[in-house]
């Protein structure tokens, strides 16, 4: 043993450097480890035995495997903002300087004050939320959720913004071999030979899988130098990746990959998320052993035997210094050698079988170690460790015997490890007892090979997976080489471990208390027991009912055993019972891993209109708009936002501004047919349309719900300028493109999205004819060449531009188009001949303070609900041409209509979003209010509301509420449109 | 996520698609209101293989029916919509 408080570290072997020191901090205390370690392999050398708290009794729990499937040494690592909750202590890798904590607990792990809730435990059992926090209703806000979320919960989410970079990587190649096992490096060997594009990874820091923890020779070599050997040999082959610690966690459609690369290298990336898109994918994920049920089973010190010969080669850890094998299978047997190599004390084997279902191979392992065949524990004691164990024949014909250890080594025989098939829809079943294999595998593009495939045995496997690997090369159409098979020493042959034994059952009810199926959630045998007896026997409901695989293990270790319990419980057989889903990811992944770059500025791609820079240099205040930058306001100096968007709503209504609207969607629909293609796919006549001339136009659904509205301009015979809400651009295009080549493939119709090609500014106030005059010079603009829902096409400094005689503000108002790189010209133009009437640019709360003014209909009422009559636009319905919608435009009955809204004392503003309820707050909702606001030209707040057509004006006593604003505001119907009802502004 | 052969592109990734739901043809315009609601609300569900719409938006921008079944996600074919299954 070594000096430096590693107290359990072997002076020799294991796979850590010893030269290479790590410091690192467990629960404030200063602890070292080497590197190689894991935290949990650097806290076990360290004597700590005491990892974590459970989750629902507070149990004391230990390390119990040396993988991903670990379900009690939960830990959080890293602080503030670098912290990460609910990491597994077996899969972290030790580093210098790294800090880790319990969870669970308080004060300390040691003495943990919730503990108490063990004394409990019998009124805690499954369903136990379920059936506590049902009634009285009105205790749920004020007490239960209170309540249950100071409880719930794993560990603590980091505070403020994560300082670790991420990275995606999307990549193809010809195979994806997922684990570096055996089987996966004796497959991988036969394709490097073949030449493929490769991939390999494995989710451990080293290659080999159990050939680390094996003491057989391959080659003449230990098992772990001939993995690295392998390893590096097919990493120097062209074409070839191998990544380590990177954890496939999703297997999707189309042989597509996700792989969690969690290695800090050099690049300085903390997480790398990768994508890969592969021709066949070999699923070489090896097993996980089970542990058994029996009374105290989550005692530390007891650990999977898998995990203890692992500790003892991996790491040089001793796991204990008296130990006590209990197994149901001969693989059980396999860990004696490496035990008794490590210097423990091997008390006894206890084995669920009677002595003649014992294999010979598993006796020739015993010696001269006591084996209770046919036992099984009854009880287990030690307070922050295993001490003693209660061993009893199966029979009951003797009285319970104690064995006193520091160490039980489970072994309940081995799961194959399917989940990333079980993501692609692979179905699984049970042939043997409690061993898991699957049925079918959908596609051909996936193959199992070693134990993941239920092949036993170092030999076996090796074998498999050059066997796979020839399969593949096949089915890709290459020739298959002739496999180099290693040679193996036999001497200590593998032991089977399919399971032979019970591993569980014929628990009576007290034991079953203390027997735990789910060790992350506190999940025991007589929770299963009972809720089968609720009626949960389907192991769907089960699973939900008792929480039991819903930790995040997400049940790798205790599933088969809750299966086993189900099947016990229901009379069924185990195949019958079935397997829960499994769901993607495999193990859990970080939020800051999926989000990869794309956070903060970087969030998603966004977009800027030609007239971006004249925006910037007159002072706009910007703002996102779905992917637009657009101006909200132009604040002056010292001006608030209020302030700018008065004056330039003021500026429109008195003298002239301008907006851009280049974020619209412009479509150019040309073509003899053009005007029938628009006749069917909007809700207005537009054939009949004179050249010359636009109108406001609805497209309504299938199911004659609003879809847009836009505005179709005739600019000559065969050709319309045709646009859409901007929201709604991208979605209108393509409709647009599946009516003309899906629907109505026989028009003769030709459709261009010209969004980007047109810059353009809507002009409007009673000065915008003397100022579109001096833009467009060209061209008559007295009221009887260019009259309301009129349209030009002319020049614009030797350019194209066009004028639409439109309003959306309720005022004389053009639209004007010109080419995009022709903006910056278009706007200093406009800005040049509006000076002498004091010209302004306004925003988008200038415009919608304006269009509510008209009420004029927007996004916020273009819901997705709402059809044309319930907006009041029911005289745009044509009736004569059928058009897409109209069968069903008029059979909506009109639920909601759209009413204007005034606050009753003239004075409150009315928040928007509220909802409207007649008399008290707690009535039934009549309708929301959709757009509110200030009107500076009305000087009093207004808004819109979608309201039930069954109430009006006369009902009274109507209210605006906002829970969320902490506002309730009287409110009167107003009649609609606010402002100039005649609409004489705009005709101008 | 699916690889979607376009027949005017080849394999492309289904991110970028645009998914138009089954391929069926709606009842003509002047069709009545209970031809309509038959079309758009009682649809087959199929377990097996199904005809449907596909977007190509960030591609050729045309609309394409693939053939896909809907429990191995495995697609057969796919085709311009004018064309003849």
């Amino acid at each position: 043993m070594t000096a430096g408080g590693q107290t359990r570290r072997l002076a020799e072997g294991g796979m850590i450097d010893r030269a290479r020191p790590l410091a690192f901090a467990f629960n404030g205390r200063a602890l070292s480890g080497y590197e190689g370690d894991t935290l949990a392999s650097a806290l076990m050398a360290n004597g700590v035995d005491v990892v974590a708290r459970s989750f629902k009794y507070h149990r004391p729990r230990g390390i119990m495997t040396d993988g991903p499937e670990e379900s009690n040494a939960v830990v959080t690592v890293g602080e503030g903002s670098s912290r990460t909750p609910n990491l597994k202590a077996t899969e972290v890798v030790l580093h210098d300087g790294l800090v880790a904590r319990s969870q669970n607990c308080w004060p300390s792990v040691d003495h943990d004050v919730g503990a108490v809730a063990g004394l409990v435990a019998p009124l805690l059992g499954a369903g136990f939320y379920y059936k506590t926090f049902m009634a009285p209703r009105g205790a749920w806000p004020r007490f239960y959720e209170r309540l249950i979320r100071r409880a719930a919960g794993l560990g603590r989410a980091p505070e403020g913004h994560d300082p670790d970079l991420y990275e995606h990587r999307h990549c193809r190649c010809d195979v994806l071999i997922v684990g570096a096992g055996p089987a996966g490096l004796a497959a991988a060997r036969v394709l490097t030979q073949a030449g493929l594009r490769l991939l390999l990874c494995d989710e451990r820091p080293r290659p080999g899988g159990s050939l680390t923890g094996t003491m057989q020779l391959i080659d003449g070599e230990a098992g772990s130098a001939w993995a690295r050997q392998t390893a590096e040999d097919i990493a120097e082959s062209p074409g070839v990746s191998v990544l380590l610690q990177t954890c496939a966690v999703w297997l999707g459609d189309h042989r597509l990959v996700a792989l969690v690369e969690r290695r800090r290298d050099a690049s300085g990336v903390a997480e790398r998320f990768w994508l890969v898109r592969t021709r066949h994918v070999v699923l070489a994920t090896g097993a996980i052993e089970r542990p058994l049920c029996f009374p105290g089973n989550d005692r530390p010190g007891i650990m999977l035997a898998s995990a203890a010969a692992a500790y003892i080669h991996r790491y040089a850890v001793v796991p204990g210094g008296r130990a006590v094998i209990h197994t149901n299978n001969d693989s059980g047997y396999g860990v004696l050698p490496h035990l008794r190599q490590a210097g423990i004390d091997v008390k006894a084997v206890i084995d669920t079988r009677p002595r003649e279902l014992i294999g010979e191979a598993a006796l020739r392992e015993i010696h001269d170690v006591d084996v209770l065949a046919g036992h099984r524990i009854v009880s287990t004691a030690g307070r922050h460790r295993l001490r003693r164990i209660g061993v009893r024949p199966a029979d009951g014909s003797r009285r319970p015997r104690a064995i006193d250890a520091d160490l039980l080594c489970v072994a309940g025989g081995w799961s194959p490890t399917l989940h990333l098939l079980g993501h692609r829809g692979g179905t699984i079943h049970h042939d043997e007892p409690n061993a898991a294999s699957p049925a079918a595998v959908p596609g051909d593009d996936a193959t199992l090979a070693g134990a993941a495939a239920g092949v036993t045995g170092l030999a076996e496997c090796l074998a498999d997976g050059a066997r796979v690997a020839g399969a593949v090369l096949k089915a890709l159409g290459r020739e298959v080489p002739a496999p180099r098979v290693p040679v193996i020493d036999t001497e200590s042959g593998t032991l089977p471990g399919k399971p032979n034994g019970p591993s569980g059952s014929t628990l009576d009810v007290r034991q079953q208390r203390r027997a735990f199926v789910d060790l992350q959630n506190d999940v025991t045998a007589h929770d299963v027991m009972r809720a089968v007896d609720e009626g949960y026997g389907a192991i769907e409901h089960l699973k939900r009912y008792t929480t039991s695989g819903m930790g995040t293990d997400q049940g790798k270790l205790g599933n088969v055993m809750t299966i086993d319990l189900v099947a016990e419980a229901t009379g069924q057989p185990v195949e019958e019972v079935g397997h829960t889903t499994f769901r993607p990811p495999y193990t859990p992944v970080t939020l800051g891993t999926l989000a990869g770059h794309a956070r903060d500025e970087r969030l998603f791609p966004t977009r800027q209109t030609p007239f971006h820079q004249r925006h910037l240099a007159h002072g706009a205040l910007m703002e996102l708009a779905g992917p637009w930058h657009y101006p909200k306001c132009y604040p002056r100096d010292g001006e608030t936002l209020d302030a700018a968007v008065e004056r330039e709503a003021r500026t429109v209504r008195s003298a002239v501004g301008f907006v851009d609207m280049s974020t619209l969607g412009k479509f150019e629909v040309v073509g003899p047919d053009a005007g029938i293609f628009l006749d069917r796919a909007y809700a207005s006549r537009l054939s009949t349309l004179a050249e010359g001339r636009c109108r406001y136009v609805l497209m309504l659904r299938e199911d004659g719900v609003v879809r847009d509205d836009g505005t179709v301009a005739r600019m000559a015979k065969d050709r319309w300028h045709v646009t859409a809400s901007t929201a709604h651009a991208d979605d209108v295009w393509r409709h647009l493109e599946r009516l003309r080549q899906v629907e109505w493939p026989e028009l003769d119709v030709l459709l261009a999205d010209v969004g980007e090609q047109w810059a353009s500014l809507a002009i409007a106030g009673p000065r915008a004819r003397d100022v579109l005059a001096a833009v467009l010079p060209e061209i008559d603009v007295s009221p009887e060449a260019l009259p309301f829902l009129g349209c030009r096409e002319t020049g614009f400094n030797s350019a194209r531009a066009r004028v639409l005689r439109i309003s959306y503000s309720g005022e004389l108002g053009f639209e004007v188009y010109v080419g995009a790189r022709h903006a910056d010209r278009l706007w200093d133009a406009v800005m040049e001949a509006g000076t002498p009437y004091g010209i302004a640019p306004y925003g988008v709360e200038a415009l919608d303070v304006m269009r509510i003014e008209k009420g004029h209909c927007a996004g916020s009422e273009f819901d997705g609900r709402t059809t044309p009559a319930e907006l009041g636009l029911g005289r745009m319905i044509k009736r004569d041409v059928p058009f897409l919608g109209h069968a069903l435009a008029c059979q909506h009955s009109l639920r909601r209509r759209l009413v204007g809204l005034v606050s009753a004392d003239r004075r409150a503003p009315i928040p928007r979003g509220a909802i409207l309820v007649a008399g008290s707050a707690r009535s039934r909702a009549l309708g929301y209010v959709t757009a509110a606001v200030v009107s500076p030209t009305l000087g009093q707040p207004i808004a819109l509301a979608m309201l039930q057509g069954s109430v009006g004006s006369d009902d009274g006593d109507l209210r605006a509420v906002s829970p969320v604003a902490g506002l309730d505001v009287a409110v009167e119907i107003g009649a609609l449109p606010f402002y100039d009802a005649a609409g004489a502004r705009m005709r101008a | 996520m699916l690889i979607i052969p376009c027949p005017w592109c080849g394999e492309r990734d289904e991110s970028e698609f645009s998914y138009g739901g089954p391929s069926r043809p709606l009842p003509s315009l002047d069709a009545d209101a209970a031809a309509w609601r038959r079309a758009l609300y009682v649809r087959d569900n199929p377990k097996g293989w199904r005809e449907e719409l596909w977007f190509h938006g960030f591609g050729c921008r045309q609309w394409i029916v693939v053939s896909r079944h809907t429990v191995s996600q495995e697609i057969a074919d796919s085709r311009p919509p004018e064309a003849p299954p």
